[in-house]
């Protein structure tokens, strides 16, 4: 009974971990370079196509080695794994110190550098779908069920998809993920050989061996990443001129830089602090979403610049969102003439952050808190979908850029049309449109952004919003209404609020960004057909 | 894998495109597809590979282009949660697991011309699925999810597999004993051809109209839901 207990839980375990491994090179070689899709696609085809070969290469091993093969790839594929995360990261590394590219980061890159780190990784899903490929047919040689043998492959991707989909991929690093995989890996092909007694005494000692540097690195991974992340966050003009690795990571990094990282079951979290600049910046999956210096003039422009073109400060207001508070902290100064306001945040910790973290509480000024902030912890699609109740003044889209797939349903058609229809009919709606860079070093004509922008005119446009403000704040934001009514008005009224940056210079400023071009029915994003080809634009 | 990747992305659609919806999506299919490579390897299933195997083809010819509409469809009931969806998902799963072992049956039935010279035809079936898979999942992305939407890809997917379906026929007839009686098999042949042919018209009519439908689908069934039909 125990026998083929045993035989059951070694296919899964090696079908499992070697689509974990495909998983775990797609989401760092993700993580940076910024491109999800590319990452995943060309990550998951290298792989399934070197599968294809080392599966027409497994019939090259003679019957009576095929356990003993089977354990040796297994091992190596252990080996592999725990590598893949690490080199992939000091890759990048590696790239942005002797590049001398003091600014490479993943959202914000000169292409050619993240180009040179996407093709150097490659042969690592290579190597990995070519030794994955001996598995099956192995496996199915050795056994005469082969029914079983394929349903507990299946069994096995099963287990690996639902392992990284909710843990391995969000709550653990990259590096202790792809070791906490070898040796899960390297144990079952080490109860596999001998099952099979393909176990000889160098092969023990090989396991042990790895299984012992798996430890071994184990210990070293918490500096690893600490050290990644520094440079990753760094931005050491001053250290090119300083010659070899040690010098450079000890006046730039090791000195300037503090990150602390935190990982959500959706999202991962930097707060990252440097020693000659002021303001704390926090970042999301490795994107900028607040940078102190600059959250105030961001979301004044977001939330103010509408009330004074369309005149009327909302007295209902939808935010959609901006689970850390700053929006609903601009709202709230309007006092008694806003009555509710509601915020629609996926990740429950970020909402539990921005209420409770004293980062955000003093940019928010606990406007979470407040009575009148009503927070709705849901998937703002799922949530617009609902029966409408009472209408909405204002509706403000403060949802992440869309870097993937997934956030590109959220400036989509169909979510547009599901926002209307919670508007009153004078109702207006603002969102930061991304048509501009924030660093001002991309030309709004460059290719990407004009496609980008004439995306968001045909996509609001079919969604029945007929009036759309381009206006330039600190970004380029789009405010929309459904009816062309009277242009935006360009003075500034004063409603006796506290405010930064905007005034009546800065009202005239905003007003006199380009338009968007007019929509074309073939550039909508809808959920049901995605306008994939714009998210490689999004190099910013 | 196109049919898994158009159920997956149609549940997000419908549902929110939460990790625990993917990992659900992505877990009963999987668990689907072993049983159903199971169910196909065991030895009632196995005697008649090259029959079910027509089946298995026409089920999941008509069933694929199916897909996304059931699930808006279904999406319109308010409780509906990513259960309602499980009997379908473990439909199109067994169907897809069962492909494999009975392909692995019918190689494994007929003689080898050239002899041991080349691949095993196990060898050969499983490097072929690992190609179709990274096909589909590299054009998914690439050209039929942003060019044809998926409405259109299941319903192009699903024409194609229909004449997929057709080529099972031939195997079939191969495969039968040369001296049995002629009349009945040859219409039940004549039928299921048939079958396959309407089912790969309906399916192309409805791309040819994909741009329309999917306009009427979403107004009616995804829309509806929070404006209660009215634009």
């Amino acid at each position: 009974m125990s026998r083929s207990l045993g035989r059951a839980l070694w296919i899964v375990l090696f079908s499992g971990c070697s689509l974990s491994y495909q998983f775990l090179i797609s989401s760092t070689l993700a993580s940076v370079t910024g491109w999800t899709v590319w990452s995943q696609v060309a990550g998951m085809s290298v792989f399934l196509a070197a599968m294809g070969v080392g599966t027409l290469r497994s019939e090259r091993v003679p019957a009576e080695r095929a356990a003993a093969a089977l354990f040796d790839r297994e091992l190596a594929l252990s080996a592999l794994g725990a590598l893949a995360a690490p080199l992939i990261l000091s890759l990048y590394c590696a790239i942005k110190i002797f590049s001398h590219n003091p600014t490479l980061d993943p959202f914000v890159a000169s292409e050619a550098s993240l180009r040179q780190l996407a093709w150097l990784a490659l042969p690592l899903p290579a190597l990995a779908g070519y030794l994955a490929g001996f598995e099956l047919p192995l496996l199915l040689r050795l056994s005469r069920a082969s029914g079983r043998v394929l349903a507990l492959n299946y069994v096995g991707a099963l287990a690996a998809s639902l392992a990284f989909a909710s843990w391995l991929g969000q709550r653990v690093s990259p590096v202790e993920a792809g070791l906490l995989l070898a040796w899960v890996n390297a144990l079952a092909a080490l109860g596999f050989a001998w099952q099979r007694q393909a176990l000889g005494a160098p092969r023990i000692a090989a396991a042990l061996g790895l299984l012992g540097a798996l430890a071994g690195l184990a210990a070293m991974a918490p500096a690893f990443e600490r050290e990644y992340l520094q440079i990753r966050y760094s931005r050491g003009v001053r250290a090119l001129r300083v010659r070899g690795i040690e010098r450079f990571l000890d006046a730039t990094v090791r000195r300037d830089i503090r990150v602390e990282r935190v990982r959500t079951g959706y999202q991962t979290l930097d707060f990252v602090t440097r020693a000659n600049s002021p303001g704390t910046e926090f970042y999301l999956d490795g994107k900028i979403q607040v940078h102190e210096a600059w959250a105030a003039a961001y979301h004044e422009s977001l939330v103010h610049l509408p009330v004074q073109f369309f005149g009327r400060i909302p007295r209902r207001a939808l935010v959609l969102g901006a689970g850390d508070g700053l929006v609903a902290h601009e709202l709230l100064k309007y006092g008694e003439r806003v009555e509710k306001i509601t915020v629609v945040e996926l990740d429950p910790e970020m909402a539990a952050l921005g209420r409770d973290l004293d980062f955000f509480r003093s940019l928010n000024g606990d406007a979470l808190r407040d009575p009148k902030v009503e927070l709705v912890i849901e998937d703002a699609l799922a949530y617009l979908r609902q029966p409408v109740g009472a209408l909405y003044d204002a509706v403000y889209i403060d949802f992440p850029l869309p870097y993937d797939y997934d956030l590109l349903k959220l400036y989509s058609y169909e979510i547009y049309r599901l926002i209307g229809a919670r508007l009153a009919p004078d109702g207006f709606i603002a969102m930061d449109a991304a048509t501009l860079d924030p660093a001002r070093a991309v030309p709004e004509s460059a290719p990407g952004f004009a496609r980008w922008r004439r995306i968001l005119a045909s996509t609001l446009d079919a969604a029945g919003f007929k009036q759309l403000v381009a206006y330039e704040g600190s970004e380029g934001f789009v405010a929309a209404r459904k009816a062309a009514a009277a242009p935006p008005a360009a003075a500034f009224v004063d409603h006796g609020i506290a405010l930064k940056v905007v005034d009546a210079a800065y009202v005239r400023r905003a007003l006199a960004a380009r338009p968007l071009p007019p929509p074309d029915p073939a550039s909508v994003n809808s959920i049901f057909r995605p306008q994939l080809h714009s998210l490689q634009d999004f190099q910013f | 894998m196109l049919y898994e990747l158009i159920l997956a992305q149609s549940m997000a659609a419908v549902l929110g495109g939460t990790l625990a919806r993917y990992q659900f999506t992505i877990g009963v299919y999987l668990a689907s597809m072993g049983l159903g490579a199971y169910l196909a390897s065991l030895e009632r299933f196995r005697a008649q590979a090259a029959r079910n195997f027509w089946r298995v083809e026409i089920a999941l010819a008509i069933t694929g282009g199916l897909t996304t509409l059931l699930c808006v469809e279904l999406g319109r009931l308010p409780y509906a949660g990513a259960w309602a969806y499980a009997p379908w998902i473990i439909l199109i799963g067994c169907l897809g697991g069962a492909e494999l072992p009975l392909l692995i049956a019918i190689a494994e039935k007929r003689p080898n011309p050239s002899g041991a010279a080349t691949h095993s035809p196990t060898v050969r079936i499983l490097a072929a699925d690992y190609a179709g898979m990274l096909v589909a999942a590299a054009s998914f992305v690439a050209f039929f999810l942003p060019r044809l939407g998926l409405f259109g890809t299941g319903w192009l997917a699903g024409a194609l597999n229909a004449a997929a379906a057709a080529s099972a026929l031939l195997l079939i007839d191969r495969s039968r004993a040369p001296d049995a009686p002629g009349s009945r098999p040859r219409r039940r042949l004549a039928l299921a051809a048939l079958l396959a042919l309407l089912v790969a018209g309906a399916q192309l009519l409805a791309f040819r109209h994909a741009d329309s439908l999917q306009q009427r689908i979403v107004e009616r069934a995804y829309l509806a839901s929070a404006t209660g039909g009215q634009p």
